[in-house]
């Protein structure tokens, strides 16, 4: 970890730790700060690795509500999107154990709020197809993908966050973009469009 | 062979980035921030409670055996003012006693005689 990330780190859990500090002394304004930096992220994670909107949205209340129970034992020894990445994570887990089995026709359709028609179909047939594909990969592959691919973190964070080693969490990532790849190889063309 | 694998990782890498980066991101509905926002609310409301009940009581979570030994000595309390009274008269008992004694001294009385 190079000087820059290492102070943007340390930037966050400072931020982190104030917002929080706020939020237990009843500050509203704070909550929602914190609510608005992070519920999308949430969001996002969850119905990638759920495959279904209002589920995510029921695991993100889930991960908030554990956060603001846990708002006394709170230690800055990482940024909350961190914590909150793992309780989520275990959450999703957790669901897509009980489900056994999930529906992939049930992925939601994106919806259409993009000024450009073409782009946004398009965007909205690749959001459609990487959906469905990343539903069909082994739960803990396809979190590590979208941990890495679409969250940005390290391996070292995946790993932290999934509590298992970078080997580990390297040979996910391997085996899940071979199969993402295999998946979608078919419409490759399509995806590499220009629009 | 090596060189062949990392070019491999490299471009499963770069072809899974450019899916991600394609695929348009998910953003929470104000109702789910609503009802986060309305959750932590809660969570305060709830405290201040618990705070006022730790006024009243200081010892913390020492209620469970103090309520225990009082529910027990409470149950024994009930117990012993509610047992059924004696069925035995005592004044019938103490005329029992006596004939009974009586009967024996003579009994007694005629083995000597």
């Amino acid at each position: 970890m190079d000087n820059r990330t290492t102070s943007m780190k340390n930037l966050t859990l400072e931020s982190d730790a104030l917002l929080l500090c706020k939020i237990k002394d009843g500050d509203t304004a704070a909550t929602r700060i914190l609510v608005e930096q992070y519920v999308d992220k949430i969001v996002n994670y969850s119905t990638r690795m759920l495959g279904d909107r209002s589920e995510a949205e029921d695991v993100a209340q889930e991960a908030f509500l554990r956060l603001w129970q846990n708002l006394d034992k709170w230690r800055a020894e990482a940024p909350v999107i961190h914590w909150l990445h793992r309780v989520t994570y275990n959450l999703c887990i957790d669901r897509l154990r009980k489900k056994k089995l999930v529906n992939i026709d049930d992925v939601a359709e994106p919806e259409d709020p993009f000024e450009n028609p073409a782009r946004s179909l398009h965007q909205a047939q690749v959001s459609t197809m990487v959906n469905r594909a990343i539903q069909k990969l082994p739960e803990r592959q396809r979190a590590a993908i979208v941990f890495t691919h679409q969250e940005g973190l390290s391996n070292i964070e995946t790993a932290q966050i999934m509590e298992i080693s970078v080997e580990a969490v390297e040979s996910l990532l391997s085996r899940g973009r071979g199969g993402l790849r295999s998946l979608l190889e078919d419409i490759r063309p399509e995806l590499e469009g220009d629009v | 062979m090596v060189d062949n694998r990392r070019h491999s990782d490299q471009s499963d890498f770069e072809f899974v980035q450019n899916l991600f980066n394609q695929v348009k991101p998910e953003s929470a509905s104000p109702e789910l921030k609503a009802k986060i926002l309305m959750s932590e609310q809660i969570r305060r409301s709830n405290t201040g409670f618990s705070e006022l009940l730790d006024t009243l009581w200081p010892f913390g979570a020492l209620w469970r055996p103090a309520a225990g030994l009082s529910m027990a000595a409470l149950f024994g309390i009930i117990l012993g003012l509610s047992a059924p009274p004696s069925t035995v008269d005592t004044d019938e008992a103490l005329t029992e006693e006596i004939v009974a004694f009586v009967t024996e001294v003579d009994g007694q009385l005629e083995d000597i005689e």
